[in-house]
């Protein structure tokens, strides 16, 4: 307190940290200012609008197909999801485990998948049944694309699971196995359902971006009935050579992943006060 | 070591738990130089000793939650360091009690009770539930099935830890200073229901620091000290007259009301529990270091 009196007239000329970030935030709003006027005077709204928003074909992106798209992103989503979490499952247990083949196996696959691009990945599972003729995945294509896509999205959830499971404290394994729980049957009643508790937030943003990347399965070669919302909009484009039907399929993504960031950000909320 | 235990298994029925020179190492470091005890069937047998003398560690393996460098054990007679042992199958035998309760804590205080018998014995849900209300009414919390642990007060939560043991109606129990992780007031309940549990003839095993619990319950009292068994025998001579400078010197500590931890001793204490090579640096293993055996009151709740 005594320093602060004999510096005085120093801390005149400094500004205090609480002026400065008056300044900061003003001159932010500033930087706004310029640009949202420096939009209104060069674009063209009318021309925005027929490139982004052209009314006649807003309405005839939004139909049927619209929602048949919407709903195969979602069945493609939801599938992989649950092959991504079943063999992300598999993977995150075999990482913990003591013999040391299943670490091995475990972590190439995990860093193969996690390394390489998806869409790559998706292009090679096309082109499968060349490799392996007579080869057929039942429930073609939703079959295909939850594969492809759950392999791709399991890499990644082994990773956050094995997080969770190493969450749980050690002594809740000692507690079920002090009662002759076998190693498994202890992961399964107790310490998954732990873990799985611990990841959720995680995993539903897990879920939120393969929402996104159910878009990369186009390159499998779909028809028209399997198209998601992506390919629909790509090809309404193309008809229309216009992009608003590529902005409808975006903002429809919203539709999905805005209530699960929600959703995310309440569990977080949650979790912090449960602590 | 007052008592020299048999060497070979005695092969008696009484004898529920047969030690026979057991060592474990961590690895450079000897936890445990070589234990042998028999406890027979209805006898409470306290466990006392500096902090890292390797109590838990040998209570830990007893249930082979801990695997011994070597040694035998003998549980009901059936050797459980046996590699072809059905080691899951004698540890439905054995009811342990931790420090930190370790109650699950997405599982009811009822669900904490028969989630093993069900899954375990095999029992049908409503025999399971029975027997859970049996020992959760046993232990003072009959009505406090429905609760989640986070619910629960410390103390409360150790209580049901315990009638989650009993539920499996094991034969015997191990008790790893059950007290130590609860704030004073709550102490008594918890050694109350042990006390209770010790007059109706269960065999247990307890690690613990209540001098006045060991002396009040114990038929035998085992002193022990950087991993092995220093002095053992009735708590009257063990904790009322021992014969060894070091069982004095720990008693001393522990008794001595004035005596107040240091915060030193609390870092060592700290530092051996997460398994921290020793800070201070003289090269000496914790166990061995003087200085670091504080008696390890007041360290309880390290998580
Ligand atoms: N998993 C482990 N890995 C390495 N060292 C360990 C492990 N468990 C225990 N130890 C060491 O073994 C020694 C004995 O530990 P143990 O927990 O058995 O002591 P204790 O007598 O129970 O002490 P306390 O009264 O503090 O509980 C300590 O030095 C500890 O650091
Ligand atoms: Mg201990």
């Amino acid at each position: 307190m005594t320093a602060t009196t004999a510096d005085a007239p120093a801390a005149k000329k400094r500004l205090s940290p609480r002026k400065r970030a008056q300044r900061f935030r003003i001159v932010q709003y500033a930087l706004l200012g310029v640009f949202v006027l420096l939009a209104v005077l060069f674009a063209d709204g009318r021309q925005l609008v027929s490139v982004f928003f052209r009314p006649d074909v807003i309405i005839k992106t939004i139909g049927p197909g619209l929602a048949r798209a919407l709903l195969n992103t979602l069945i493609y989503t939801i599938g992989a999801f649950i092959v991504g979490l079943l063999l992300g499952t598999v993977l995150a247990l075999m990482r913990l485990s003591s013999v040391a083949v299943n670490r091995v196996l475990a972590t190439v696959y995990i860093e193969f998948f996690r390394g390489v691009p998806a869409i790559i990945v998706f292009m090679a599972f096309g082109l499968l049944p060349l490799a392996f003729p007579g080869l057929s995945i039942p429930l073609d294509p939703y079959g295909t694309v939850w594969v492809a896509l759950g392999l791709v999205a399991a890499a990644y959830m082994a990773e956050t699971i094995r997080a969770g499971i190493q969450a749980v404290p050690k002594g809740q394994l000692e507690a079920a196995r002090s009662m002759g729980m076998p190693l498994g049957m202890a992961t399964q009643k107790i310490v998954l359902p732990q873990a799985f508790r611990i990841v959720l937030p995680p995993l539903t943003n897990e879920l939120i971006l393969l929402t996104k990347d159910s878009s990369l399965v186009f390159v499998l070669g779909l028809t028209g009935e399997a198209y998601e919302l992506t390919k629909y909009g790509r090809e309404l484009a193309t008809t229309y050579a216009n992009l608003t039907p590529l902005v409808i399929a975006g903002l429809t993504y919203l539709v999905i992943t805005l209530p699960l960031t929600f959703l995310v950000r309440r569990m977080e909320a949650q979790a912090r006060k449960a602590r | 070591m007052s008592t020299v235990a048999p060497t070979v298994p005695t092969g008696l029925r009484e004898d529920e738990i047969q030690i026979y020179d057991l060592h474990k190492s961590f690895g450079q470091i000897e936890v445990l130089k070589g234990i042998s005890t028999i406890i027979r069937r209805g006898e409470v047998v306290c466990v006392i000793g500096p902090s890292g003398s390797g109590k838990s560690t040998l209570l830990r393996c007893v249930n082979l939650l801990e695997l011994p460098t070597s040694g035998r054990i003998f549980i009901l007679n059936q050797e459980i360091t046996d590699p072809d042992a059905f080691a899951d199958e004698l540890r439905t035998k054995m009811g342990m009690v931790f420090q930190q309760f370790n109650l699950f804590p997405h599982l009811t205080a009822l669900q904490n009770c028969t989630v093993a018998p069900i899954n375990v014995l095999k029992r049908d849900k409503a025999t399971a539930e029975t027997n859970a209300l049996k020992n959760l009414t046993m232990v003072g919390l009959g009505d406090r099935g429905d609760a989640y642990p986070a619910q629960l007060s410390g103390g409360q939560q150790q209580r049901v830890a315990i009638a989650r043991a009993l539920s499996m109606d094991p034969e015997l129990m191990l008790f790893d200073e059950p007290t130590s992780a609860l704030d004073p007031e709550l102490v008594g309940d918890v050694l109350s229901v042990m006390r209770q549990l010790a007059k109706s003839g269960m065999t247990m095993m307890v690690v613990t620091h209540e001098m006045a619990f060991a002396r009040e319950v114990a038929d035998r009292v085992i002193f022990m000290d950087g991993g092995v068994i220093v002095e053992e025998g009735p708590p009257d001579a063990v904790i009322g007259n021992p014969q060894h400078e070091r069982t004095r010197t720990f008693l001393r500590r522990v008794l001595d009301p004035t005596h107040v931890d240091t915060g030193a001793e609390d870092d060592a204490y700290a530092a051996r529990h997460e398994g921290l090579p020793d800070k201070d640096g003289d090269g000496r293993t914790p166990i061995l270091g003087e200085g670091h055996h504080s008696a390890g009151l007041g360290g309880g709740g390290l998580f």
